[in-house]
């Protein structure tokens, strides 16, 4: 619709009507269409000489199809800067810095926007091989991000064609540096592998430094053996658990004998060392009955003997007792009673 | 009428001024920390951090993005929550295998699963530095976590080690989130659940059972032993008592014994060659009954034997004696 339009016949109606209440308001809202088509025709002339970049972008601007600026963030604007000025066909590229608004001639200039960030590459698994001729199913991903968008347009275009060849070279160079190593290496030894990725990295970036393309970041996301080989895992496992177990019910058995038996010795010991003591202290008994037995018997060793002698006969004589005797002796003389 | 429309158009202006004014009106919610992100013209300009309303300039000069800062997240690998547990409910989960299952150190496959909790301390750089930063760390996470336990053993992953484990992949995470300058602080890495696969789940059931074996073991040794030398201390005490008792008899004994003697010495010092007499017949007298009793003459031919009746001789020959054994009766007095 055409605001003056509208407005000029509003204006004759009311002339029409003579000023009636409505028509005020009927005015109000035509200078509100008036204002809004003017900020909408506003918006697109300013829109078709100023552009923003944010802080995710990093632009390109091209004139009939030749680059002509770019702008980057501030950080890589040195680096960015020699690369271009060092590349004579680049050499009439304006180099700009920042964020925000710019301007630029309408019409034959265009805006081509790159991202300005930090970019994901996922690999898809792929097959490796390791020196020990094993095969492992290797899945990388990498962290990129466009160093130089004028290079990167020129050269790649988008970023489905950089992840393209990004893949391209990282799958040819970790198949060559997995060859040089075990499959051991590759799955256990953190440092090595770091070592590795770095010296793949260092020789990815030096390909596509070109291309406008930096490597960051390249990691290993999962190594796994493929599904052909997982049973000889599971039997190698199986039995290495057997071993485990087998270990522990030895260890439990030996460390329990080992128990019993220091309880044994203990005991032992124990009992001998009671005996000892016993026998002291039977020692001790039998030593002071003789002390006295022996004193008092000094009184009259004589008397003792023959007090002994008697007792002596009295516990050893019995039914079984044959008892010779001389006739001259004195217990004949006794009995004959001479 | 122009003046009219004149005097329309200055109120209209100023009430689209006015609402358009009003849609840089935002809300920052305490609820999860949020924070906004100010940009003007793209151009990162302030950051707010306070909840509240606020205002900004209204598009298209500034733009704002808000983000739930201070809320803890958590990124779950190798499992999923399905449903989260409650009074009412238990929480169910959903294994992923092909997350879970991992190489170890020594070439044996487990399944981890483990949850990451982070949060972002810098919201600019969450924004902006990475594109799909919450895909970044996912990525990151996974490969930290394999990477720790493809270095580390089958045992200790199971067992002893988890917390190691823990802090090497919150180590490592975390310096890979600055190096990507992700803005996010990893909180805390949890090995979930950690288990062999279940074509070997049998096996190591087997060494759990071996180890509850062993312990087993152990402990009945412990219990025999607790027998064994206790019962070893009672038989010391019931020897030492023996002896004890042994001795003190002895002793009491001999006391006894000393006092008979003293008191027949007594006696016997008053008349000893009667007393002896006497006593030395009271014995036989008690002894004699109970023997058989051979008398040999001098010169060992003829052997007279005490019989009950009287004397008898008993010829012999060459030293062999022979003839009746008599029983010398109690009866008989000697006197």
């Amino acid at each position: 619709m055409n605001p003056f339009h509208e407005f000029k016949q509003a204006y004759n109606e009311q002339k029409k009507q003579k000023q009636q209440v409505p028509g005020k308001l009927i005015g109000f809202l035509k200078s509100l269409g008036v204002i809004a088509g003017a900020v909408i025709v506003l918006i697109i002339i300013l829109s078709s000489f100023m552009f923003t970049v944010g802080e995710r972008e990093q632009v390109v601007i091209t004139q009939f199809e030749e680059i002509v600026r770019v702008i980057v963030d501030e950080d890589s604007y040195e680096a960015i800067s020699a690369e271009l000025k060092g590349n004579p066909r680049f050499a009439n590229v304006k180099i700009q810095k920042g964020r925000g608004l710019f301007f630029k001639i309408p019409l034959i200039q265009q805006v081509k926007r790159f991202p300005n960030q930090l970019l994901t590459y996922d690999t898809k698994t792929e097959e490796v091989f390791t020196l020990d001729k094993k095969t492992i199913m290797l899945d990388n991903y990498a962290q990129w991000r466009i160093s130089n968008p004028a290079l990167f347009m020129v050269s790649i275009g988008n970023i489905s064609q950089a992840n393209q060849r990004i893949d391209e070279f990282i799958y040819s160079k970790m198949r060559e540096e997995i060859g040089k190593i075990d499959a051991f290496t590759l799955v256990a030894d953190k440092d090595y592998v770091y070592n590795m990725l770095q010296n793949v990295e260092g020789y990815i970036n030096s390909q596509m430094e070109a291309m406008g393309i930096r490597i960051m970041d390249i990691r290993i996301k999962r190594t796994e053996y493929p599904d052909a080989t997982k049973p000889s895992i599971y039997e190698q496992m199986r039995s290495e658990r057997q071993a485990v177990a087998t270990q522990y019910r030895a260890d439990g058995q030996k460390r329990a004998r080992t128990i019993t038996a220091e309880a044994q010795r203990k005991a032992t010991v124990i009992e001998a060392q009671a005996y000892e003591e016993a026998q002291k202290i039977r020692g001790e008994g039998d030593a002071e009955a003789l002390r006295i037995y022996a004193e008092a018997y000094n009184i009259d060793p004589e008397f003792y003997s023959f007090w002994e002698t008697l007792k002596a006969y009295s516990s050893v004589i019995d039914e079984d007792t044959t008892i010779i005797i001389d006739s001259g002796s004195p217990f004949a003389r006794y009995l004959f009673g001479e | 009428m122009k003046k009219l429309g004149l005097k329309l158009f200055i109120p209209a202006l100023l009430l689209i001024i006015g609402i358009w004014c009003l849609t840089g009106l935002y809300t920052l919610r305490s609820d999860g920390g949020e924070q906004a992100v100010i940009m003007r013209f793209g151009r990162h300009v302030r950051t707010e951090d306070e909840a509240g309303l606020k205002w900004h300039f209204p598009y298209p000069i500034e733009t704002v993005e808000i983000v739930k800062c201070d809320v803890v997240r958590s990124l779950e690998l190798g499992y999923r929550t399905q449903q989260t547990g409650g009074i009412d409910q238990q929480p169910v989960y959903s294994a992923v295998p092909e997350e879970s299952l991992m190489i170890t150190g020594d070439e044996n496959l487990v399944h981890t699963e483990t949850v990451i909790q982070y949060r972002i301390k810098d919201v600019a750089d969450y924004l902006f530095n990475v594109r799909q930063a919450p895909e970044a760390l996912k990525i990151a996470a996974e490969a930290s976590v394999r990477r720790v336990v493809a270095n580390h053993d089958l045992d200790h992953v199971l067992t002893d080690q988890k917390d190691a484990i823990q802090n090497e992949i919150l180590s490592d995470l975390q310096t890979i989130c600055d190096e990507y300058g992700l803005g996010i602080e990893i909180i805390k890495v949890a090995l979930q659940d950690v288990y062999a696969p279940e074509e070997v789940a049998d096996a190591f059931t087997d060494v759990i059972k071996a180890r509850e074996d062993m312990n087993r073991f152990i402990n009945e040794a412990q219990k025999k032993a607790n027998e064994i030398v206790p019962a070893a201390e009672a038989k010391q005490q019931e020897i030492l008592n023996e002896a004890n008792a042994y001795k003190e008899k002895r002793i009491a004994e001999a006391k006894g014994d000393v006092e008979n003697f003293r008191q027949v010495l007594a006696k016997y010092s008053l008349g000893p060659e009667v007393t002896r007499t006497r006593m030395y017949l009271e014995t036989m007298r008690e002894v004699l009954p109970k023997a058989k009793i051979y008398i040999m003459k001098d010169g060992g031919e003829t052997l007279r034997l005490l019989s009950l009746g009287g004397d008898a001789d008993i010829s012999s020959k060459s030293g062999q004696y022979s003839g009746a054994t008599v029983q010398v009766n109690g009866n008989t007095d000697q006197e």
